[in-house]
């Protein structure tokens, strides 16, 4: 059958004038980017942001000059909306969680190079690597470690290892999808890459080549000196690192996600289900120690 | 905010020359339509010419171009205009019933199967290959792979003994 469908296929060629097409399109494109009287998109809004804070910054003061006596009548300047929701700090933490937006479609970035050096690892193997035990030391009632004690771990020549292979450990209460669960990614050489398809969430549409911009997407929380980036959604769908079908979509409600780097390691850890946001930063906190 | 330079004639042309086949046959894997894939093509090249991603190898150019077509699939499948037309399956001519029966099964596949059968298929990626290039886990690839085998043999059954040769 392979044959058949390959020489079915194989069949096929691409039209030229596709291939026409696209290269008077490229070029199209190249000499669009070329003409300097070209103004970005970016460069538009930053010239209506800094219009509106002149504005906004004006407008008080001429109020005050014209001697408006009546405040009552004085509309308030308006305030940009607000899309981080901060809450009293937990001991040395201060929490500032991110609000996701839908799930975006555009394409993630790569992972690692093909690798060919894999080991079977125990996770005491893992934490030798690492040099400290970087699982949470308080996890919610009721949920249970639900990880292999072994995993393939993939290289690179010079023994870094891969980041397309990260640690993943589960708790949770069942192992269906709707199970209510907490996963945690460690990866010793990367920094969480998950982020970056949250991003892509919470932009809804965005370029995908600017990794650096996109990990460094939404407001920062600090616990116990670590800057952690969190995430939430009350409803809706994300990509699953918890129960169930890992690594695909899955539709989830209070959805809670951080990725840091602690130690000179990558984590993520995605609670979903159930698990309440008090119950989520003490994870976190009991990581971070 | 600094403009993005764009890649190359060369590195495009390079890429064209070299990928051209893959992206048009992944995309009308995908659509099922030569419109579609025509635009599709079209799309993932102008990405890749505006694209600043660095590749630390062939493999790495290839798993993204493949994973840029199938976004920009999705995106298609997404978009308002899509959702309310009748897709056009054409009427592909084949030399062989057989061809034209088993090309009808794989088309019947739901996207997330047609997708791994043809890359395994067609461009004789391997699991471990298909799970880098779609980042998904690579037992979600097997998975995959033999719940479309499965699939191919229901809807093939009948027609030919394909029963264990697929």
């Amino acid at each position: 059958m392979k044959q058949q469908y390959k020489a079915y296929f194989s069949a096929i060629t691409v039209p030229s004038g596709l291939i026409t097409q696209t290269r008077t399109k490229i070029a199209r494109e190249r000499s669009r980017a070329a003409s300097p009287l070209k103004v970005s998109r970016y460069a538009l809004a930053a010239a209506f942001c800094a219009l509106f804070l002149l504005a906004a910054s004006i407008l008080p003061r001429l109020s005050d000059f014209m001697q408006i006596s009546d405040n009552s009548s004085v509309s308030p300047v308006p305030s940009a909306t607000e899309s981080v929701v901060s809450t009293p700090p937990v001991s040395d933490s201060t929490i500032k969680i991110n609000e996701l937006g839908k799930l975006s479609d555009s394409p993630s970035v790569g992972s690692g190079p093909d690798i060919n050096r894999v080991e079977a690892w125990t996770f005491q193997d893992f934490c030798k690597l690492l040099g400290f035990d970087p699982l949470p030391a308080e996890i919610p009632e009721g949920l249970t470690l639900a990880s292999p004690d072994t995993r393939d771990i993939s290289f690179h020549d010079d023994r870094r290892v891969d980041f397309y292979n990260t640690w993943y450990v589960l708790y949770t209460d069942g192992q269906t999808e709707n199970s209510k669960s907490i996963s945690v990614h460690i990866n010793p050489s990367f920094i969480p890459y998950w982020s970056v398809p949250r991003a892509y969430q919470l932009q809804g549409e965005v370029q995908l080549d600017d990794v650096d911009a996109l990990l460094h997407f939404g407001e920062t929380s600090e616990i116990n000196g670590t800057k952690v980036t969190i995430w939430h959604k009350s409803s809706g769908t994300v990509w699953n690192y918890g129960a169930g079908a890992f690594g695909e979509t899955l539709d989830v409600t209070d959805y809670y996600c951080a990725d840091f780097e602690y130690r000179n390691v990558g984590f993520t850890v995605a609670a979903q289900n159930g698990v309440t946001q008090e119950e989520f930063i003490t994870v976190l906190e009991s990581i971070i120690k | 905010m600094n403009q993005k330079s764009l890649r190359t004639d060369d590195d495009v042309n390079g890429v064209m020359d070299r990928y051209a086949d893959m992206i048009y046959k992944v995309a009308l894997s995908q659509t099922k339509n030569t419109a579609n894939a025509e635009d599709i093509f079209q799309e993932v090249f102008l990405r890749y010419l505006r694209s600043s991603q660095s590749f630390e190898s062939e493999e790495h150019r290839k798993a993204w171009l493949i994973r840029v077509t199938v976004n920009c699939s999705k995106k298609l499948w997404s978009s308002a205009w899509f959702r309310h037309t009748v897709p056009l399956e054409e009427s592909i001519p084949f030399a062989e019933k057989e061809d034209s029966d088993l090309f009808s099964a794989v088309s019947r596949l739901p996207t997330k199967y047609r997708l791994v059968i043809h890359l395994y298929y067609y461009e004789d990626l391997s699991a471990r290959q298909i799970s880098y290039a779609l980042r998904i886990k690579e037992s979600t690839v097997t998975s995959r792979l033999c719940r479309a085998r499965a699939l191919l043999r229901e809807l093939l059954k009948g027609e030919y003994g394909y029963e264990t040769t697929i």
